[in-house]
Parts: C-alpha cells; structure tokens; sequence
C-alpha cells in the first residue's frame, strides 16, 4: 500500500516555520486558519477522531472476538477524547460550533490531523503498529500537557491520558507479539513499519501555532518528546526484533489542512448522515 | 422542597444503565449539587471519556428529579479530577462482586 500525499504548490503557504512572528493566512482557495489556542486543540481532536474511526472499522472483522471488542473500545475511547478536545476548541472558538459541528461539519482541508492516522487500516499488523507508533506520541504528549499551564487543556490531557496507557500497553505487546512471532507476521508488521515510519515525524513537527499557544500557558518541548518516544520505540521494536527504516523522508502536511487522498473517504462515510441530515434528533 | 440531601437521595434511585445494581451515586460519578430554588444543578462526570451511556444517565438524572418536583435541572460535565475506581463505595462494590458472579460464565467443571 503506498499513501499519496496531496502536494499542490504552495500559494497558500506554509505555516509550519517555528519562530514566524505572524501566521501567513491561507489564499482564497487555501483553508483559512483559525486562533492558535483553536488550531492547538483542532489537532489533538482530530487527530483522535479520525484514528478512532479507522479503529472502528475492525468492529465485527476483528481476528478473535476479544479483540475486536478491545479495538472497538480503544476507538470508543479515542472518539471520547476528540469530543473532549473539540468541545473545548468551539468553546474556545466562541462561535457556536459544538464538538458534533466541527466532526461532521468540517471539508478534509479544515481537518488538523496528522497524515499517518488517515491511512487506511491495512491488515491486523499495519493497525497495531500504527496504533503503537501514536499511542506511544499521545502518552507521552498528554503526561506534559496534563501539567501545562492551561487548566482545560490540563484536565482534558489527564482524563484522556489514564485510557490512552492501556492503549500502549495493549498495541505494544501486539507489536512484540507478532514481529516476534511466525514468518509470515514478522514479515508483515516489518513491511508496515517501512511504510509507517515516513509518517512518524509530523507527530513531532514544531511550528509557530506550538510558539503562539506559550501565551495560554501550553508550552511543549517537542525535541525532548521525540526523544523520548524514540527510545520507548526503539525499545519495543528491539523486541520485537523489527528493524526501523534508516533515513526516511518524512511527509508532513495535516496540520494545515494537506492530507492524503484518504481523508476524503473517509470523512465521506463518517459525515454521511448528519450531512444527510442536518440537526435530527431522535 | 428540594434540598441537597433530598437530591441525593433521588440520585441515588438512579441506576447505572449499563449495571443496574449500582446508582450513580454508589458509582462514584456525581461530583457536586447545587440547589438554588427548585433550580438542581448537578455535576457529572464520566467513567471513562467515551462512555456511550452518559446520554442515557444525564436524561435518566433529570427525569428523576423533574419527578421529585425540581422545575428545571442542569446536568453538567466535569472532566477534573478524573474518575477512579477508587470513588466506587464499599457497599457498591459488594453489589458489583454478586452481580459479577451472578453473571459469571459457567465453570468447565460444572
């Protein structure tokens, strides 16, 4: 499986230059960026959002039962803490959109997430190693926003970040489990690994909205996170007996609204009936 | 007239919808109420953050206390301190242990 990275040229400029002092607002065909304290929180919802939808598509096809009911919950989880951080981004936002407006009601190219959790699921190995490459990130990110200067932000962190421990525990020993296992899945969750990891590297990108938000109290050192990440990673891939990838370019582009092909797809399933249906209750 | 205390006690006739054994207060997820009036206000928070019954509790908690004569009720969300199994009462906690064995799958041996 190969992802193809949208890569138009570049009138609507890029945002992701740390120490910019203001945000080069979008062209008229780009997207439109929003507060820094908005698109902060844009980014950790969607990016839960939209993995927790791609966990969801194992519901019923999981290999055993069990774990079709751990992947459904872990997604249940994750769909949880995007309501959380949405919820918090419209409040913030100040415009009357609710966590269900900026889910269902968002193009692909209002979307923040990071490209590698719209990639398609692939089979049982390519979802667990994907699972454990973010789990590992979102561990360590909520433990140092849980203590960040902005009290909701903060709250929000801890709350999500009690659950997402299981998480890592869970995609982990999956990960040792079947690199450390027959041919057949070392040799497949080798392959996912090679075709994941160009994807790692936006996770840990530091750009001018990461300096904006220092003024609501969310200072992250992102340099000291992928540190940290990596040798958690190293250490499990170690076991695992998988081999990362030397010298991969990274791709980049979700967190201005410049996603794969695969986006599109799957927001089309997941906004089909509240688009179908504007403002139902039942 | 409403009172805190009467508050609690409708509370605690109100079921957790997913183990119907145990109230919302024995559950440990009711954080804070408010009487003003027959204006209830009270605060929730979740088990875990995506807990599809929460819907569910917040209309089960406001028809309870529309029932025990509140004009108007307010449910809200607090997400801090999160919940621990820790909140979970003693008593409570011995209804869960029947409950779970109650519902245990049968042993290979019987």
């Amino acid at each position: 499986m190969s992802a193809h990275v949208s890569d138009d040229d570049d009138t609507d400029g890029p945002i992701a230059t740390a120490g910019a002092a203001t945000l080069r607002v979008a062209g008229t065909r780009g997207p439109a960026f929003a507060a820094p304290l908005v698109e902060y929180l844009l980014r950790l919802g969607d990016d839960r959002l939209v993995l927790g939808h791609r966990l969801s598509e194992w519901c019923g096809h999981g290999p055993i039962l069990e774990e079709d009911i751990a992947l459904s919950n872990i997604a249940l989880d994750l769909v949880g803490h995007a309501s959380m951080f949405l919820g918090l981004a419209g409040e913030v936002e100040g415009q009357g959109r609710d966590a269900d407006a900026l889910a269902y009601l968002r193009e692909g190219v209002q979307y923040r997430n990071a490209l590698l959790v719209e990639l398609p699921r692939g089979d049982f190995g390519f979802t667990m190693v994907r699972q454990f490459l973010f789990d590992a990130h979102s561990v360590l990110l909520l433990d140092a926003l849980s203590g960040c200067g902005h009290p909701g932000v903060a709250a929000l962190a801890a709350k999500s970040l009690k659950e997402d421990k299981y998480h890592l525990r869970h995609s982990s020993e999956w990960v040792v489990r079947l690199g450390d296992g027959t041919t057949e899945s070392h040799a497949r969750v080798q392959q996912s690994v090679d075709e994941l990891w160009r994807y790692t590297g936006e996770l840990f990108e530091h750009d001018i909205i990461d300096d904006a938000v220092a003024a609501d109290g969310i200072v992250i050192d992102r340099a000291a996170l992928f540190s940290r990440w990596e040798s958690m990673v190293r250490d499990v891939m170690q076991r695992a007996t998988l081999t990362i990838p030397e010298g991969a370019v990274m791709a980049s582009g979700g967190r201005r609204g410049r996603h794969t092909e695969y986006l599109g797809h799957l927001l089309t399933v997941m906004q089909s009936v509240a688009r179908a249906h504007p403002g139902a209750s039942w | 007239m409403l009172t805190r205390e009467s508050v609690y006690d409708t509370l605690a006739t109100v079921m957790d919808p997913e183990v119907p054994v145990i109230s919302v207060v024995d559950l440990g997820i009711i954080r804070d109420v408010g009487v003003a009036d027959d204006h209830v206000t009270v605060t929730v928070t979740p088990t875990y953050s995506g807990c599809p019954a929460m819907r569910e509790i917040e209309d089960d908690i406001r028809t309870a206390l529309l029932d025990a004569g509140a004009r108007e009720v307010t449910v809200q969300m607090t997400f801090a301190p999160a919940w621990t199994t820790d909140w979970i009462g003693a008593e409570a906690r011995e209804k869960l242990h029947t409950a779970s064995r109650r519902r245990a799958v049968p042993s290979r041996a019987a």
